[in-house]
């Protein structure tokens, strides 16, 4: 089966549609280091998803926080909380804080633009234009 | 206290037929001033609605006037003539090497008033980076701190660019984040502090929060922070405004530039309310477009000399007031100067900048721009596209008088295709004037006569 999520820092199939980083407190990134912003542009080229998961209120702020487009909550009030900086729409709710609860997650979102099928086929042609 | 530019000249005028002129402190202070009687300029609404803001010294109502480019009041008493020097773009263009333009950059960076807290709005454009390399080679690293905030425009690359930027040359950045429970706090605070004259840069709200919040709001003046605004660097260094290069009709596309929202089917307005729209901003701009038609330069002319001073653009100068002081370097009469001396050709697709640059920061001239590598389709959800921002600015459009150039299909529309329009570029920015024109008639209601909504349906 092909690998539609990836945890951050890590490599980054072709088949990825979601990129997820653990908050701090999760054991993620505390900052945005020089080889995760290269990672994240790469990212953000291909149109992909960044989704952060939350563990604590902390991991929402800075400057990650700032670059991810939905956060994954698993605390019902900490959700709640969120909810009105962030937006309904990009908080997603569950239960559990693992990597393989993430990449559950991560499968609820819907595929984005740039890999939905007619868009990858017009990314084709357009490579093999003259 | 007059609004006044960094020369300590007043901006706002009265010129009522008639009437001698004279410098007063705000719109909206004479708005409230008791006896005040003024009637809506049809016009400057719709150059505000469809465009970037009233253009040629108007503003929303007849009688007050702001300043444009070249025009200066010296403010002798209270009674005010308008003088126009206009002998700055008289410059054609004799060059393709930017040495001098660098030279006069580094001449109005050095000016900087000494000892005040720099800051640079650091995107991931050219126009913040040149200004943050030019103050750096100044010396002013120990006071440079540098803020971004997502322009909304459904990438995250603007932050990510100006991240490696502020990484690279090792000065404290904050990106700052809107607040979707927000939107509508931050629209009304954005439309007071340009006076209702533009809908435009709403989302550098959250940027001004931050600094009044680490500097005060108000602070005192020689406490307040500057800062860097790169207004003008698309003008005067970059090729933001170069003709298409393969267009048979120039004049048309000149004229069309400030009616460019209006184009393709119509899906905000009412027909005939565009089609108006689109006649009166044309009429108003042709004059304009003919006087530098056949200038090397014209059309970045005409997009200047249009503008209102200090800031060609109401926002953001006037947005970054309410908790710093803005320094335009990019329109210091020098600059502008040694601008136009080069020819287009050496303007086109932003090429100065990378020129300029590598003698100050190689790295960051070939640093490549968050435009150079955005994608498309735009992978992340717009704030403007948020159920909390479309139930503001559907309430606002649903109001009265304003109801009455929407589309009655936009006003009976759900969330969902709101949403599917707000995502696009021209429907988003007429949505958005419509808004702060509806903000506008609520705050002044009473103060300000004659909108009729058949000016536009008739």
């Amino acid at each position: 089966m092909r690998q539609r999520s990836v945890i951050l820092p890590g490599p980054l199939p072709a088949s990825a549609h979601t990129a997820i980083i653990m908050g701090a407190s999760l054991g993620g990134p505390i900052e945005l280091s020089s080889s995760l912003l290269s990672q994240l542009i790469e990212i953000e080229r291909r149109g992909l998803h960044i989704l952060l998961v939350i563990g604590k209120e902390a991991d929402a702020n800075g400057d990650i926080g700032a670059i991810s487009r939905y956060a994954y909550v698993p605390d019902p009030v900490l959700a709640s909380h969120l909810e009105p900086v962030w937006g309904s729409e990009r908080i997603l709710r569950g239960t559990g804080v693992t990597h393989a609860d993430a990449h559950r997650v991560a499968r609820t979102l819907p595929t984005p633009s740039s890999r939905k099928l007619s868009r990858r086929i017009y990314h084709w042609i357009r490579r093999r234009s003259p | 206290m007059l609004e006044t530019d960094s020369a300590g000249l007043p901006q706002y005028y009265l010129a009522e037929a008639g009437e001698p002129q004279r410098a007063v402190e705000s719109i909206d202070a004479e708005l409230n001033a008791t006896g005040a009687d003024f009637t809506v300029d049809p016009l400057g609404i719709s150059q505000m609605v469809a465009g970037s803001g009233p253009l040629r010294g108007r503003t929303l109502v007849h009688g007050i006037r702001r300043l444009r480019p070249g025009e200066r009041l010296p403010s002798e008493g209270t009674h005010v003539t308008t003088r126009c020097s206009d002998d700055w773009y008289d410059v054609e263009p004799d060059t393709d090497d930017p040495a001098a333009l660098r030279e006069v950059l580094r001449e109005t960076i050095r000016r900087t008033p000494p000892g005040r807290q720099l800051i640079s709005l650091l995107s991931g454009g050219w126009d913040s980076r040149l200004l943050l390399a030019l103050a750096l080679e100044a010396g002013d690293g120990d006071r440079l701190r540098a803020y971004t905030t997502s322009s909304d425009t459904g990438t995250i690359l603007e932050e990510l660019v100006a991240a490696q930027v502020a990484q690279h040359v090792h000065i404290p950045h904050e990106i700052t984040v809107a607040r979707r429970d927000q939107f509508a706090e931050d629209l009304r605070f954005f439309a007071a502090a340009v006076d209702f004259q533009t809908s435009f840069h709403v989302w550098l709200v959250p940027i001004v929060r931050a600094i009044a919040e680490r500097y005060g709001s108000p602070a005192p003046p020689l406490e307040r922070p500057l800062v860097l605004d790169g207004l003008g660097g698309g003008l005067f260094i970059g090729g933001a405004f170069a003709d298409a290069g393969s267009s048979s009709d120039v004049l048309g596309d000149r004229i069309n530039s400030g009616a460019k929202y209006l184009d393709g089917p119509q899906r905000v307005l009412k027909e005939q309310v565009a089609h108006r729209m689109r006649e009166h901003i044309r009429a108003d701009m042709e004059p304009e477009v003919r006087k530098f038609l056949d200038h090397p330069h014209g059309h970045i002319l005409t997009a200047f000399t249009t503008r209102t001073w200090p800031g060609i653009a109401l926002a953001p100068h006037a947005l970054m007031r309410q908790a710093a002081d803005p320094i335009t370097p990019f329109i210091a009469p020098e600059v502008i100067r040694e601008g136009l001396r080069i020819h287009p050709s050496a303007h086109a697709d932003d090429r100065l900048y990378a020129q300029i640059l590598s003698e100050i920061d190689p790295v960051l001239a070939a640093l490549p721009t968050a435009q150079e590598q955005v994608p498309w389709p735009r992978p992340h959800p717009r704030r403007i596209t948020g159920i909390e921002a479309i139930r503001e600015l559907r309430r606002l459009l649903l109001r009265e008088p304003v109801c009455e150039l929407v589309s009655p299909a936009l006003l009976a529309a759900g969330p969902e295709e709101w949403r599917t329009l707000l995502g696009t570029t021209n429907g988003q920015h007429l949505i958005r004037g419509l808004a702060t024109l509806s903000l506008w008639l609520e705050t002044y209601e009473g103060r300000v006569s004659g909108f009729a909504p058949e000016e536009w349906t008739a």
